[in-house]
């Protein structure tokens, strides 16, 4: 199984990218408050030094502001000083040029932000008496730089995030992914009715121990009741199988000395007790193939034979029915199984369309044909079909369909080719059939889906 | 007429025992009856007999051990196995064992006489390859029948029928032994399929002809022979 598709991977997946965004919610938020204050240090900075300009400029006059400004201009602290009289002309400062208003952008509470070649710079304007105006500001170069190192470090943070989660859900996917395989390869003999086989218990106690320990308990209890169950049969084979043989020597050695008047009765019970058998050793094939009690014979099958000789028996029973029994046989290749139950399974479906679909001048088609990569062997007759609700039902031991009730039957047919193809690893599909009929129906499709050799 | 044939019956359910020597009795056979597989590994040691009717499962020893031991010293007497149990692994089991052929339950006594008369004459015969009942004819080499010197128009299947009832005449013979051995089918079969082989069979061999040869029993099966049922 591939790693994406394991559920416990992808609940990481999951959970890493739930993971990944709260964090980056919560690193974008702290971003945030640091660029604040980073600013409101700067401006602290600023309004401080704005302080010191005005008490020197209202105690010493303009001069020595103007030498002030050049002082801390030259001084190289990152500070960005303009000094200009109310025309807006330069007297002192390291900003000569007035910024124009392409490279000005305002911001909040009467900040605004000059872009030069060289940097940015956050600045306010300070208005003193006289009409002079000191532009102070600062370099943003460096909380610039310090907050872009921020977003790396908080992307390297989140990077890391994801290949931590991502790594760890790809690693507890693997574990569980080994222990479900580990699961599935000890299970695959329980699918093929070895229901004595067990899944291993390690010490570590852990959820897929306990897991395992209720799979075995249930495995022991299947095993428990399927042995019950091939007990009653092997029983019943033994116990009612002496007495009717018995009653059928009986019955059959009555026959032969018997007077014109008995004979009748006589043959009528020999037949119920024929029925009575054949239902009954129906029932104990079923019993057998569903307790895994049989295991498979797989033995090469000429497909085309098996069918041709089927067809040889069974066309002139339908030719006394007014039906036609058609073969529609592709060669075939890599069919194996059991040919005495399959010939079983066969004879019950064409069985089943002479005594349900006995319409005079249908056509009942026998095909065998390979498609995607199993031997499919079809019946398609020309009578009522059966409600599509009721396809499972009629698979069923001893399930019977209301219209069908008044005909002979036991209710097994279908249930023993069902059987059947369960123990060759296929199935039995149930539909309609391609053939159109004059009143709208259009029969039945019984397919024996079997697989081929592996 | 030739010595009846001695027949070993080893079965220990005693009152199937008894109908069947019954039944064998009737059909002019002489019938030894031994109620385990140690009582009838007794009786095969010291008498001679032409046919073994053995019993699969039966308590101290079982069939299928008894005529292991029987042909470890040499018998070779034909044995049928009577077996509740029909799998495939099991007729192995009773091949393997020296069996000659094998019967589950339940089955047509007719079945069971005709096997058990099939067993003696394959030791004793040849298989013959003119076939004769009254005034039909069946000449098995050249696949030729013909009755009251006019030729039968069979297909294939319906002269290897002819044959098998002309093989097994004035015998009853079962649905399920013609479907074995006219078919080669083992499977159990409901409806009666072989009928209408049969009344087409019967249709080409009997129409047109005083005395009807192919004649069907009620409850049993069909019987090829002269005299009106």
């Amino acid at each position: 199984m591939s790693l994406l598709r394991a559920t416990s991977f992808r609940a990481a997946m999951a959970y890493t990218a739930a993971l990944t965004v709260a964090v980056a919610l919560v690193l974008g938020l702290l971003y945030n408050r640091l660029e604040q204050r980073l600013l409101d240090m700067q401006d602290a900075v600023i309004w401080r030094e704005a302080a010191n300009l005005s008490r020197v400029y209202e105690q010493e006059g303009t001069q020595s502001l103007a030498t002030l400004v050049s002082i801390k201009a030259d001084l190289n602290q990152g500070f960005v000083l303009r000094l200009s009289n109310a025309l807006g002309v330069y007297l002192a400062g390291n900003l000569a040029p007035f910024p124009s208003p392409e490279n000005t952008q305002a911001a909040q509470d009467g900040w605004f932000y000059v872009t030069t070649p060289q940097t940015q710079i956050r600045a306010r304007l300070l208005r003193l008496d006289n009409d002079l105006v000191v532009l102070l500001g600062q370099d943003m170069h460096d909380t610039q730089n310090l907050l872009a190192t921020m977003v790396r470090l908080f992307a390297l943070a989140l990077l890391g995030l994801m290949i931590f989660g991502l790594a760890g859900g790809a690693l507890l996917a693997r574990r569980n992914l080994a222990r479900v395989a580990k699961l599935n390869q000890e299970l695959q003999p329980v699918s093929q009715g070895q229901f004595a086989s067990r899944v291993s218990i390690d010490a570590s106690g852990d959820e897929w121990t306990l897991m395992a320990g209720h799979i075995n308990t249930m495995l022991a209890r299947i095993e428990s009741l399927m042995a019950d169950t091939k007990q009653v049969s092997d029983n019943l084979a033994h116990d009612l199988r002496k007495p009717l043989t018995r009653l059928k020597a009986r019955l059959e050695a009555l026959l032969e000395q018997s007077e014109d008047a008995a004979r009748d009765q006589l043959a009528d019970a020999l037949e119920d007790v024929d029925g009575l058998l054949h239902s009954f050793a129906a029932l104990l094939a079923l019993s057998r193939l569903e307790s895994g009690a049989a295991k498979l014979t797989r033995q090469p099958i000429d497909g085309a034979e098996l069918l041709t000789n089927l067809h040889d028996l069974f066309e002139a029973v339908f030719v006394d029915k007014q039906m036609r029994l058609v073969l529609d046989v592709t060669p075939v290749s890599g069919f194996e199984g059991d040919e005495p139950l399959l010939v079983q399974a066969v004879a019950n479906l064409l069985e089943n369309a002479l005594a349900h679909a006995s319409v005079p001048d249908s056509q009942v088609v026998l095909a065998l044909h390979e498609a995607e990569g199993d031997i499919l062997i079809s019946l398609t007759d020309g009578g009522a079909g059966i409600p599509a609700d009721k396809y499972t039902d009629v698979q069923k031991r001893f399930v019977r369909l209301e219209e069908s009730r008044t005909s002979d039957g036991n209710g097994l047919g279908l249930s023993l080719v069902a059987a059947i193809c369960r123990h060759h690893g296929g199935a039995l599909e149930l539909g309609v059939g391609t053939l159109t009929l004059d009143d709208g129906a259009s029969g039945l499709k019984a397919v024996l889906r079997l697989p081929k050799r592996a | 007429m030739d010595a009846p044939l001695r027949l070993l019956l080893v079965e220990d359910d005693l009152k199937a025992a008894d109908l069947l020597v019954e039944r064998f009795r009737a059909q002019g056979l002489e019938v030894t009856h031994a109620a385990d597989g140690e009582l009838g590994l007794a009786a095969a040691q010291d008498t001679s007999f032409d046919v073994m009717v053995v019993d699969r499962m039966m308590p101290k020893l079982n069939g299928v051990e008894m005529v292991r031991q029987l042909r470890a010293q040499g018998q070779e007497t034909p044995v049928l196995f009577l077996s509740g149990l029909g799998d495939v692994e099991d007729r192995v089991d009773g091949f393997a064992a020296g069996g000659d052929d094998y019967l589950v339950k339940p089955y047509a006594f007719a079945e069971l006489q005709a096997r058990v008369l099939a067993l003696t004459k394959r030791q004793a015969q040849t298989p013959e390859t003119i076939l004769q009942l009254a005034d039909l004819t069946l000449d098995v080499v050249a696949r030729r029948a013909t009755r009251a010197d006019t030729v039968l128009e069979l297909n294939p299947r319906e002269f290897t029928l002819l044959e098998y009832l002309l093989r097994q005449k004035n015998q009853t013979v079962t649905r399920t032994m013609l479907l074995e051995n006219v078919w080669n089918y083992a499977a159990d079969m409901q409806t009666n399929v072989v009928d209408v082989h049969i009344s087409r069979l019967r249709a080409k061999l009997d129409k047109g002809f005083e005395t009807p040869l192919l004649h069907t029993l009620r409850g049993q099966g069909f019987v090829l022979k002269e005299a009106a049922s």
